[in-house]
Formats: C-alpha cells, structure tokens, sequence
C-alpha cells in the first residue's frame, strides 16, 4: 500500500510536530516544510499527493505557494489550508487562487485527517 | 566674620586643580564600568538564547511524548500501550524538574490555542493529570499581580474547573487587572459563574469588559442564560446596565414592568438602555412614562425616546410629538418628533423647508398640456390627471392647513415676501402680463422662477424712479393676483389667504419702515409709517422731545412749524418727526431768529416748567420775576481767570492788601465786575431772605446787620488775613446800604472768588480787632520772651486803641527786663566754642575698627580742613592702629591742603589733649563696655590679631593710599569697593602662602 505524500508546510513546531505525529499514524508520509523556501525546494523536486499549508510563513506565503503551484508548476495537487485568519478575504482569496479546502485554526487533527481522505478520493 | 565666609565662598569658585593621574584614573574606571556592563549584557543574551535553545530542545523532546499522550487511543496494541505507559513514567520524571514543569506547561498552552475538538480536550485532562494546575494555585498566592493574572489565565484557559473556587475570590479584589481576569475566569469555568459575578461584584464593569464578558458566555456551548431580570433591582448601577444588555441579548421580555421601572432611573445610560429594551421587546405600557420622562431628559434620551415612540406610538400620541416639534428648539429632537409622526402616521409631515409656494403661479392658458405634464411632476406617483385649477385649490388648501396648524412657521413665509411688498399690485400686474406675453414658460417651476425675477427688477426700477408710494399702495393687493379662469372658490380662498397673512403684513411693515429710514429719507410716509410714529408718540411725550434742535425742510416750513407748535402744543408727533427727519442745512435764518429768542421763552412750556428737578430749588417764588430775567450766564472765562489768580498767589496779608492792579484786573472789565456784583448780590439777596425765612428770624435787624454769630466759619481765613490789614478809615466807614450788601456777600461766597475788589474791610472785624489784639497780647504775656520785642513793636506802632497800645508797652518794658537780666548768661555761652559737625566722627562712633580705618582712608581722600581737628582728636584714641592711620591720614591732608606746619599741628595737639579724657579713663568705659555686651550675648569686634589683620592692614593700606594718590576724587563707593576687591585677593594669597 502506498503511502501518500503529504507537504506540510507550518512554521509552528509544535503544531507541526503534533500533525505530523497524527499525519504519520494515520498513513501518511508526511514532509514538514518550516518555511516557504524550503516549501519550493521541494516542491522543484517531486510534487506530493497532496499539500496542507498554513498562511502566514516566512519568506513564502500559503497564497503565494498555491499561486505557484497553481501557475508556476501548473500543477493541481490538492491544497489545504489552515489558518488562524480565518476572515472571509482569506478564505475567498485562497479558493480563487486553487485551494481545495480552508481549515481554520484552532484545527482538530481529526477534521483535518477527514478532509483529506476527502481530497484525495476526489482525486 | 562676614568678610570670611565671603572669602570663603570666593573660594569656592575657584576652579579646583585636579590631578592628570586621577583623571587617566578615573577614565580608567569608567572604561573598565562600560566593559563589565557590556559582558553582562552579553553574558546575560548568551544565557538568554541558551536558555531559548534549551527551551526549544525540551519542546522539541516533549512535542512527540506529548503527542503520544493526546492521540492515544484505547484500542491501541500491546506494543503502543507499553510505550504510552513508558513515555508516562518517563514525563513524570521530567516534571519533577520545574523548569521541564514549565515547559511542558508553555507547550500545552501553546497546543490549546492551535487546537480543538477531542483534542483539546484531551489536552486540558493531560495538563491537570500532569497536576500542572497547581503550580497555577500556587501562583495564585503570589502577591504579584502579574503572577496572579497569569495564573487565572492558565486556569481558564486549561479549563481547570477546579479553580472556580479559588478565582472568585478575585471577583472583588482591588487590582483592577486580577479582578477583570478573574470575571472571565469565573463565567468562562462555570455556567453559573456568571450569576456569582452579577450577584457579588461591587466594582464598575466597565464597556469593555461587558462585551468580554458577553463574548465569553454567548460562546459557551450548551449555555442556558438565566433571566437576567433578577438583576435589575441590584444597587450596582453597572450591573443594572450590563443586566439590560444581557436581556436584551438573549430577548429575555419577562421584565417589562421592571423596564418601565427603570426609565425613571437617574442614571441616563440605563435609561438609555431601558428604552431600548422598551422598543425590542415593544413594550406599550412604558408609552405614559416615556411621555412622563420626556421632558426632563437630555437630548439623546429625547431622541431615544422619541425613536421608541415611533416605533410603539398609536394615532393618539401624534398629539404629544405635534408638541415637542412646536415647543422643543433643538433640531435634532424636533426633526425626531416629526420623524416619529410620520413613522406612526406616514405622510402627515410634509416638508416645509426650502419650499417655494406655487400656489399663486399663474399657468397660461395657451399651454394647457405643458402644464399638465408639469402638475403631473410635481404630484409623483399621482397617476390622476387633475385640472390646473384643482392642483391649485389642492396647493392652497395645504398651504391653508399648514398655515393654521403650524403658526410658527410663518416667519418663512414672511421673510420669503417681504421684500416684495412694496410693489405696486397695479405694476405687478402689468409687467407680469408682459412677462407672459414675452416669454411662455414650460413648467411650474420656472414659472415661479421668472415670477420672481420680474418681482425683483420691478423693485430695482422703483427704487431708481424714486417714486413716492402712497400709503395706499402698500396694502395687501399687490400680492399675486391670479389671473387664470377665476371661480367663486378661488376667490374665496385667496381671501382666506390674505387673511391668513395677516401676521405676514405686520412683520413687513416693520421692515418697510426700517428700509425707508436707512434707504429713502425723502419718501413720504405711508400710512405704516404713520402706526409705527404713532407707537413712538406714545413713548415720547413733547417735553422729552423739546430740547431738541427744530431743523426744518425749509424756512418757510420751519417757521410755520414753530409758530404753530409754540401757539399750541400738537399732540400729533407725527409733524415734529417730519422737521426731525428731513435735515435742512439751509436754515440759518431760522436758527438765528432761534438764538435771538428768550430763552425762557423758548423752553416756557408747560412741561418744562412741571419738570421736577433734583438741584437746590432756588427761591424763585419769593424773588420778583424781574431778577430771574436778570440772571445771565456767568462768563466762564472769567471765573477761571480769577481762580487761577487765587491759585497763583497764596492767600496772605500781602495779597488782600494788594492795591496795585493785578493780572484779574487786567483782564477784568468793568463791565465783567459790575455784572459779577450784581449777579453776586442778587444771589445774596435770595439766600438771606431765604435764609430768614427759614430759621423763622423775629428781628428784622437780625436780617439786615449781621452780627458775629452770623458770620460763617469760612470766614475764618480771611478774617485773620484781613485783620492784619492796616485800617483805613475811610472804608471803614461804607454807606448803609453796599455795607449792607457786603456784609451779606461775605456770608456765602466762597474764598474763593473773593478778591481785593469786592472785599471790602468789614467792620466786625474792626470790633473784633481790640479783643482779639488783647486776647493775642495775653497769650505773649504768658508765654512770651524777648524775642517778641519786634513784633510787639510793630503792634504798637499799628494799634489805634490806647489800651492795647498800653498793653503793648508794659509787655515790651517786661521782656526788656528780662532781657537784661538774661543777657550775660547769654554772652558767656556764646563764648563758648561749639564743635563743629563732622560727618565722619558721627560715622566713626558707630563702627568697628575695619570700618574706622576704611573711614580714615576715606578722610585722606575727600576730607577738608574741618576734618583735621577729628584727626587730631584721634591721635590720642586707645587704638593703635587708629592713631598710627589717623597720624598718617593727619599729614597725608594737611599735604593735600597745604598746612604744613607742625607747630600748629604739635600745638593743638596739646590743647586736645588737655580737652579728651585720660586714656586710662577710656581703657575703663571699654572695660564696662566689654562686659555689658558680652552680657547682652553680642559680639563685638574684637582688635584683630594674628596673621590675618597684619596682612590686611599693612598691605590694604597701602594701596589704598597709592590709589588715593592717583584717584584722589574719586568717590567713595569705588574706594571701598577696590578695598573689598583687593582684599579678598590679599587673603586668597595668603591661604596660597
């Protein structure tokens, strides 16, 4: 059974470390990106099956990595994003730009693991 | 001792020498500070990142151990069970740490805030099966108030529902910061904490802190809110307020009896927020206390209220809003009260600003569908196609309605006409047809327009005609006439109309009257003018108006005028208005057959003479009218002239004696004098005849020779100047009748303006003179010498009474006497040689011995040949240093001055000296001296001694004396300060040896 690869993209440690834990017992091969540089230089190597980014990250922003997936890698990877601005701009800002889902924060990592399976049916 | 603290604090000044090595030591001290604080800065960073990265790393252990703990789940194997019981005992060891204690605490707080649903939950049971919260109850006792804060805080936010009990104890606690953490922590932790804090709290809720408080609770799931009606009746007004707003949240309307209640309360915001409740909840039974309160409120309470009475009001109450907007002034209520009319009842108020009345527009007949499509514009959403005539019957009908219900907003109406007034209804008409003819107009509007327009040039030409309107066409038929088909209705109502405007007339009329006075002067009146002159009759009466100057038009007009208003007195002051009002500078004829008049005939009126003075009443019915004619006014001139005389010279023997002419009578004419006296003397006539009638004298002599009772007490003075007068005899002796009058003169009349030439010598005062003579007499007798001889001689040879000329003898004989036997005690102490003054021996007995040699310098410098004896006398002084100075200052003047003998010198010096006491006698009163002020504890100044008055006294003088040489004329305030100077120098030298 293969895993699906999962980009996490949360500057947040703990939260990170906490999903991740989640993420990896629930089959997920997850990739924890701090910030948004490290975010494109994995995502120039492989695309994952599936990205769950928060919004505010140093040097790249979630909006910035959809457009760039969206645009720049062309390509149609889901996208998650969970966010602590909730706010309707940011929401409706994200969905124009191509992400599947908004999560806000505080996030239940049993929703999250539901939206993903979701997702990824989908696809 | 002053001179030393002096010197003291000069040195003071004095820069101070400082070492280089303890300057190079103390910038080493200063370098050596900056480096140990830069170390510890940068040790401290150092620890502080350490201490970070410590942190991190523990979180970074903790994050996976702690994920264990939340995502663990019961079905999980053997394997996961055994490493979720091994990571349990592992963290328990850690815990004992309190730093790891902290971390793990950071870290589950941090984890709360990203989390939610079960496993946040699991994470408030991880943190209180850590026993993490009581480190919180510790906290808790801290007497920090941050320290406490946080604690609640962690306890909250950890849901620890223990802590309830602990934290609302915090509710009413005066640190303002743990009371309000503690308010959130008491409702967020228990459902009913809410209720707690309403029921105990005592302190102030403030906005802010109701909205937290409000947030917490509508957020809490499963809440059922209690009915916050309980806390109306709290005596904490905050409470009552946040209670409102908590009912009005959860629309709990179970208290409507209450919220009538509370529209009574003092506080406004609580009223405020009643009448919300009110308006929510549509409570109808608070419409007669809203009504009630209304009055007394402020202006956003009226606006509240009359908001609420919109909302709940009926038909009936349409009445109360119509009387706010007729009494209330302030806008804003005002436009809320007809807000509120239309809101129960829409439409009812229409708008009344700004609008232009069409009602009198005349719409042409040639334009029958134009018109149409204009009234269809105007009446919008009016589908029904209505006839020219009755939209305007429609208009006017309003107008009507609007007028009798709401008078107040005639004023307008007024100011929207009156200028238009003054035309002519005739002229009106006719450029008003011309108008028409000129030019069609398409709608109402601009018809309106160009009405106005045509009102505006008619009023422009008339003003530049300069025609003068009659009073008869100033009425109100100018106003527009229309010229449409007329009916029996239209009629009717434009009579209503004019009548209507009644009140618009008069305001008119008034600004008419204004405009002709400022504008037009020469328009004659209208029968406006008329009313409003006639008011001003009634406020002036003629004798008000009379003093005024008659200007007249012309003289022809004028002298009519005055001839009929000097024969009878016309009650109409409409013609005095007239001469007031039309200015002629033309009239000097008149004005000068004015001046020419009486003036008692000018102003004999009856009201003049009826005019009730407040000045002294001259006895004018007891004098014949003949002396009241005779009165002329005094020239001022005159007056001032002699009472600059009086000024100029003193009031003495010498002037009232004076025969020769002086500057008053140079200027005085022999005209000015007669008239003077006779002004005078009718004046004394009236106040003697006044004045026996009214002490009700018994003796006609009493009144026609004064005796000495009757003479005043202003004529002290000049009673005793002129007694020094030399007696003439022939004035003594003046003929009845002027000596009559002079005396009767000298009664009243001021000193003032008495002179030589109208005082005559009195003679009362010539009876007076032998007693008076006599009287002074005794008083030299008594205490008199023989130095009263002179003037005793000139008595004598003065006197015309032999006994006072016997008196006079035998006083000169006595003091002669006397003189005598006096005179060689006199010559023996004439002898006697005074001393004579010397300033510096009078300053020399009060000051010190510093003093006294700085006055001896002082000597040499400015002193004279009187100042030799006082040096001399010095020379034999107990001080040492004052004969040597005196000794030295002795030689160093008579140098300066000449007198170089020294015989002279060594020979008063041996007179002196047998003059002065023995030194041994001086030595002894210094004794006495000594001891009597050290009894009286005062310190005196003590021969110096020592180093210090050596230094000063050789070396002081000395340049001083070299200063005198060069500057021997220089004053003395320099001298002493140079020796200040210089000696504060002379001891800053010797503190440096």
């Amino acid at each position: 059974m293969n895993k699906k690869r999962l980009l996490l993209a949360e500057d947040d440690e703990l939260l990170a470390s906490l999903l991740n834990f989640r993420l990896i017992k629930s089959g997920y091969d997850v990739q924890i990106s701090r910030d948004g540089r490290e975010v494109k230089k994995y995502l120039s190597q492989q695309i994952p099956d599936i990205i769950v980014s928060d919004i505010m990250m140093p040097y790249f922003s979630g909006m910035e990595l959809i457009a760039y997936v969206r645009k720049e890698l062309n390509s149609q990877v889901p996208i998650i994003i969970i966010s602590s601005a909730g706010n309707e701009e940011n929401v409706l800002n994200a969905f124009e730009l191509g992400a599947n889902d908004f999560i806000p924060k505080p996030v239940s990592p049993s929703e999250l693991l539901v939206r993903l399976a979701r997702e990824l049916n989908k696809t | 001792m002053i001179l030393y603290k002096s010197t003291y604090n000069l040195l003071a000044i004095t820069a101070p020498k400082i070492h280089t090595d303890l300057l190079w030591d103390l910038s080493f001290l200063f370098i050596g500070l900056s480096v140990i604080y830069f170390s510890l800065v940068f040790i401290h960073k150092k620890r502080l990142k350490a201490r970070l990265e410590k942190i991190k790393l523990r979180k970074n252990e903790l994050a996976p151990m702690i994920s264990e703990f939340l995502f663990y789940e019961d079905d999980a194997s053997k394997e996961d069970k055994t490493h979720y019981l091994n990571l349990k005992v592992e963290i328990r060891d850690l815990i004992k740490n309190s730093f790891n204690r902290k971390v793990l605490s950071d870290v589950l707080l941090d984890l709360r805030k990203d989390l939610s649903g079960d496993t946040q939950k699991r994470l408030f049971e991880l943190y209180q099966d850590l026993d993490l919260h009581k480190d919180a109850f510790k906290k808790l006792k801290s007497w920090r108030w941050e320290v406490v804060s946080k604690a609640i805080q962690d306890l909250t936010k950890m849901q620890v529902s223990e802590a309830y009990g602990f934290i609302t104890k915090f509710i009413n606690d005066k640190r303002s910061t743990i009371r309000k953490q503690a308010e959130i922590a008491t409702d967020t932790l228990k459902y009913e904490g809410i209720n707690y804090f309403l029921d105990s709290t005592k302190y102030k809720i403030s906005e802010w802190q109701q909205l937290k408080l409000l947030d917490v609770i509508r957020n809490q799931k499963d809440y059922n809110p209690p009915s916050f009606s309980a806390w109306l009746t709290s005596s904490n007004n905050h409470v009552v307020l946040f209670a409102l707003r908590l009912i009005k949240f959860y629309h709990q309307n179970n208290a409507n009896a209450s919220l009538v209640e509370l529209l009574k309360h003092k506080n406004s915001n609580i009223k405020l927020e009643a009448i919300a409740c009110i308006k929510e909840f549509h409570v109808q039974e608070a419409m007669d206390t809203l009504k009630l309160i209304f009055w007394k409120s402020s202006t956003d309470l009226k606006i509240a209220i009359l908001d609420a009475i919109g909302d709940l009001g009926i038909e009936d109450d349409i009445a109360f809003l119509e009387l706010i907007d007729k009494k209330v002034s302030n806008f804003a209520v005002k436009s809320k009260a007809i807000s509120a009319i239309n809101s129960i009842s829409p439409e009812r108020m229409l708008p009344t600003k700004d609008i232009v009345d069409a009602s009198r527009n005349i719409i042409p007949d040639d334009l029958p569908m134009e018109i149409k499509t204009v009234q269809d514009d105007i009446s919008e959403g009016d589908t029904e196609e209505k006839t020219v005539s009755e939209d305007r019957n429609s208009d006017i009908s309003n107008k009507q309605e609007k007028l009798k219900s709401k008078p107040e907003v005639e004023p307008d109406v007024t100011v929207f006409d009156a200028p238009k007034l003054s035309v002519k209804p005739e002229e009106a008409l006719e450029m008003q047809k011309e108008e028409r003819e000129q030019q069609i107009p398409k709608t109402v509007v601009d018809i309106a327009i160009e009405y106005e327009e045509v009102l505006v040039e008619i009023d422009i030409e008339r003003t530049e005609k300069q025609e003068p309107a009659t009073v008869s066409t100033v009425n109100l038929d100018f106003l527009p006439i229309v010229m449409s088909k007329s009916t029996g209705v239209e009629e009717k109502i434009y009579q209503d109309f004019k009548t209507d405007l009644s009140v618009v007339n008069e305001l008119v009329v008034s600004y008419e009257v204004e405009r002709s006075h400022e504008q037009d002067n020469s328009e004659p009146i209208n029968e406006f003018k008329e009313d409003e002159l006639a008011y001003s009759h009634h406020q002036l009466a003629i004798e008000d108006i009379a003093f005024l100057p008659i200007v007249v038009e012309n003289n022809s007009l004028a002298e009519e005028s005055v001839n009929n208003s000097s024969k009878s007195q016309r009650s109409d002051a409409l013609s005095i208005t007239v001469l007031f009002e039309e200015v002629s500078a033309s009239s000097d004829k008149y004005l000068a057959a004015n001046l020419n008049m009486n003036t008692f005939e000018r102003y004999n009126t009856p009201e003049i003479l009826a005019l009730k003075t407040t000045y002294e009443e001259v006895a004018v019915p007891h004098s014949k009218p003949e002396d009241i004619l005779n009165f002329e006014v005094i020239d001022p001139v005159f007056l001032s002239v002699l009472v600059k005389e009086m000024k100029d010279e003193p009031m003495n023997v010498q002037f009232n004696t004076n025969t020769t002419k002086t500057k008053t009578d140079v200027e005085m004419t022999p005209q000015d004098e007669a008239r003077f006296k006779q002004i005078i003397n009718s004046i004394i006539n009236l106040e003697s005849e006044e004045h026996n009638e009214d002490n009700n004298l018994t003796s006609k002599e009493s009144s026609l020779t004064p005796s000495d009772n009757d003479i005043d007490i202003t004529f002290v003075p000049i009673v005793e100047e002129v007694r020094n007068k030399e007696p003439n005899p022939s004035e003594d002796v003046p003929n009845n009748e002027d000596s009559k009058v002079t005396s009767s003169t000298k009664l009243k009349i001021p000193n003032a303006i008495i002179s030589d030439q109208i005082v005559d010598t009195p003679y009362f005062i010539e009876d007076n003179s032998e007693e008076s003579t006599m009287q002074l007499l005794d008083d030299l007798d008594e205490m008199g010498d023989e130095r009263e001889i002179p003037l005793l001689n000139e008595m004598l040879v003065n006197v015309k009474y032999k006994t006072v000329s016997a008196r006079i003898e035998k006083l000169i004989q006595r003091f002669k006497i006397a003189e005598e036997e006096v005179s060689p005690i006199i010559k023996s102490t004439k002898d006697i040689q005074l001393k004579p003054f010397n300033v510096f021996e009078d300053l020399f007995r009060v000051c010190d011995t510093e003093s006294k040699l700085i006055l001896l310098d002082e000597v040499a410098i400015v002193g004279d040949v009187g100042d030799i004896s006082f040096l001399e006398d010095l020379l034999d002084n107990e001080n040492k240093l004052i004969r040597e100075k005196s000794e030295q200052v002795l030689i160093e003047l008579k140098t300066n001055l000449g007198l170089s003998s020294e015989e002279k010198l060594d020979a008063m010096r041996e007179n002196k000296s047998q003059t002065f006491k023995p030194v041994s006698k001086n030595l002894k009163d210094a004794q006495v001296y000594t001891s009597l002020m050290e009894e009286l504890e005062i310190e005196t100044t003590q021969p110096s001694s020592g180093l210090f008055d050596v230094a000063f006294d050789l070396e002081f003088s000395d340049d001083l004396q070299e200063n005198s040489k060069n500057q021997p004329k220089k004053p003395n305030q320099d001298s002493i300060m140079n020796q200040i100077c210089s000696f504060s120098s002379k001891i800053i030298n010797k503190f440096n040896g």
